[in-house]
């Protein structure tokens, strides 16, 4: 029965999204190893040797596929993800996350896509609420990069309001809806986001803060404003983020806004802080790189990635989403950093990524 | 001697004259009287339809013996006239939406009732074979997805200036409130009531965030009924095709998928698992004349308890919701 108790416990905190309880909850309660394990291995949470032993191969392949995603290695993220895929069994559930959030890095948009419509339907099946929230987030990180804002605004609210009302992470979804809002023009209601994520944010969740600051920031410089964050939000700005991501972008804006204020020597020195914040993630990094060359009018070089054999499910029975299967994004991904040639270029670039 | 409902048509617009057109095909229904504010209308009317009485006024309209009324005005007429109306005393069947809003409709329902006039919404689509067709099938089916849409296949834009269409104050509303009501209804019909989810109203490329803003062109939403999930969407325009003289196609169909099978119904027919299973040669009109013989057998028999009748306020609160968590996101 304590088993059982356990099981459920866990459970009802990650259809919350709420890792930290389950953290809490397996240190603190004496509940035994494979469960553990198990849950550890479902929040990403590192695994000690013996809990390894416990745990299936797929399961292990998703966690590992996840630790190699998180550190920037999409070659080995992917084959973990694959292999836990065509494992084939109960524990392969959520590979075809993994396998998205992969192909999203990548430029791969259509295959990224149609794993996340193939997840979909059997999170609803098993009523595995967080599971929506993320591939719906997921879907709607897609359709921004890939230029379908309006899409990406429903993917996002469908991710904030199918979770049970007090879920966890509420901050980065409202930056999240700020990021759609942005694109499809509607920027009041954008800033009104990105206000109730600072406000949820404070100074407890800091990444989702950068997160909101460089949306800000790469918002007023859209609207031609010459103003930065970092005046009015500097006692948020005292505290590092955890992740490098949203430092980078926030110095890639501050960046851009140097230059048009025509201080170069500051908007390189901002590039090359963005361009080490961005050490594990290649597309950003090439971006920075090729921002980086053209402030300093050096040869552009043509940023490389390393192909990869896109992977796609076999059989999708999504309903729901039927026409978004439709929807062709083959042509879509990084392309335009590769051929871009000037600073304009590389601003509208910025479209690309999930800010 | 002529046996037959003697009904009164209030509003000859676009949505009157289609009753007009539909009451050929009635069995147990004669429209004898009709009134609109307008004299072209009233002298369009007159040519095309001399076998009615085209009145000028409603008292006119009342002095002609009306077993029921339909009424068929914009949405905004109804508030001044509503104690007029239901001064005939006798049946009515009102054009979709009930209300402007669910409040209007809780007090169009509760002041009819006082006044013992019953009052039935017009939701044609109940009545349409295929969709009764596929009612049939999914019986003691586990339905997992359901995917409503329908795409009026316009090209104008609601916010075209002077319609009453385009402001929310006199419509209530737009892709929701008007073709979104049909969807949602037969959602209903079909798996009965679901909880919204989310909601998504668009204007053109303009996200509605409050009451002051525009007229919804597009309207999505997302719910669950237990294990059923539930997408609808409805949308003024539609799909861009190159071969319609809008611009858009003009499509609706429900997807099903159970356990075991998949559905599509339109009003053209279902299909099961892609194979034709029902073929319909019933047009619209039939489907109009269809409402209006339910509507005249109700007041034969004096029966004003059924379903269609019960569904008219569920279908105005899942509205209401929508609206609610969009304004107040």
């Amino acid at each position: 029965m304590q088993t059982i108790n356990a099981v459920n416990r866990i459970t009802q905190y990650l259809m919350l999204g709420d890792f930290d309880s389950v953290k809490r909850f397996c240190n603190s309660e004496n509940i035994s190893d494979d469960i553990t394990a198990w849950s550890l291995a479902k929040i990403y949470a590192p695994l000690t040797d013996a809990q390894t032993q416990l745990l299936s191969e797929p399961i292990l392949a998703q966690h590992a596929g996840w630790c190699s995603y998180h550190a920037g290695d999409y070659d080995k993220s992917h084959d973990f993800f694959t292999s836990a895929y065509r494992a084939n069994t109960e524990d392969s559930y959520g590979a075809g996350l993994g396998l998205a959030k992969v192909y999203t890095r990548l430029g791969h948009w259509e295959a990224a896509k149609q794993w996340l419509l193939y997840e979909l339907p059997t999170a609803r099946q098993q009523n595995d609420l967080f599971m929506q929230a993320q591939c719906y987030g997921a879907l709607g990180e897609i359709f921004l990069r890939a230029n379908y804002p309006k899409l990406a605004y429903e993917c996002f609210g469908n991710a904030f309001h199918v979770l049970p009302k007090g879920s966890s992470q509420r901050e980065k979804q409202y930056n999240y809806q700020a990021s759609a809002l942005i694109r499809t023009g509607n920027t009041e209601q954008a800033e009104q986001y990105l206000m109730s994520a600072l406000y949820l944010a404070d100074n407890k969740q800091i990444d989702s803060v950068w997160h909101s600051l460089a949306r800000l920031q790469f918002l007023w410089l859209q609207q031609q404003k010459t103003d930065s964050v970092k005046t009015y939000y500097t006692e948020y700005l005292q505290q590092k983020p955890n992740i490098s991501i949203p430092e980078g972008f926030l110095n890639i804006a501050w960046a851009f806004l140097a230059e048009k204020q025509q201080n170069k020597p500051e908007a390189i020195q901002l590039a090359n802080h963005a361009l080490n914040c961005f050490n594990d993630f290649s597309m950003e990094r090439a971006w920075t790189l090729k921002l980086l060359q053209i402030l300093k009018h050096e040869p552009l070089t043509i940023a490389g990635i390393k192909p990869i054999q896109a992977l796609f499910p076999e059989q999708t029975s999504n309903l729901i989403e039927s026409p978004w299967l439709k929807l062709d994004l083959s042509e879509q991904g990084f392309a335009p950093i590769q051929a871009a040639q000037s600073l304009e270029q590389l601003w509208q670039a910025r479209l690309l990524f999930f800010i | 001697m002529d046996t037959k409902i003697r009904l009164g048509l209030v509003g000859m617009g676009n949505q009157g004259q289609e009753y007009l057109r539909a009451e050929k095909y009635c069995q147990q229904v004669k429209i004898i009287a009709a009134y609109d504010t307008s004299p072209t209308i009233q002298q369009k009317i007159s040519s095309n339809y001399p076998d009615i009485t085209i009145v000028e006024s409603l008292v006119q309209l009342q002095a002609q013996r009306l077993d029921g009324l339909i009424l068929a005005l914009p949405h905004h007429c109804y508030d001044e006239i509503w104690q007029e109306l239901l001064a005939f005393n006798c049946p009515l069947l009102k054009e979709k939406p009930l209300g402007r809003n669910i409040k209007e409709a809780q007090h169009f329902i509760n002041t009819a009732k006082e006044q013992g006039c019953p009052i039935q919404t017009a939701i044609q689509r109940r009545q349409h074979p295929s969709y009764i067709f596929l009612k049939d099938q999914l019986k003691n089916q586990t339905i997992t997805e359901l995917r409503a849409h329908l795409h009026l296949g316009f090209a104008i834009e609601l916010d075209s200036p002077n319609t009453w269409r385009s402001d929310r104050k006199t419509s209530g509303g737009g892709a929701l409130l008007d073709s979104g009501y049909h969807l949602i209804d037969l959602t209903h019909y079909l798996i009965g009531q679901f909880e919204l989810i989310n909601a998504c109203l668009w204007d053109g490329d303009k996200l509605i965030q409050a009451e002051s803003d525009s007229v919804e062109s597009e309207a999505i939403l997302l719910g669950r009924q237990g294990s059923t999930w539930v997408k609808i969407e409805s949308k003024v325009s539609g799909e861009a095709c190159a071969n319609s003289k809008t611009g858009y196609k003009k499509s609706e169909a429900i997807e099903i998928v159970t356990t075991e099978n998949s559905y599509l119904a339109n009003r053209e027919g279902v299909w099961k698992n892609n194979q034709p299973i029902f073929h319909c040669q019933r047009d619209w009109e039939k489907a109009i004349a269809q409402q209006i013989d339910d509507f005249a057998n109700n007041i034969t028999h004096n029966h004003w308890n059924n379903r269609i009748i019960w569904d008219q306020l569920p279908a105005m609160q899942m509205i209401e919701r929508a609206y609610s968590l969009v304004f107040t996101a």
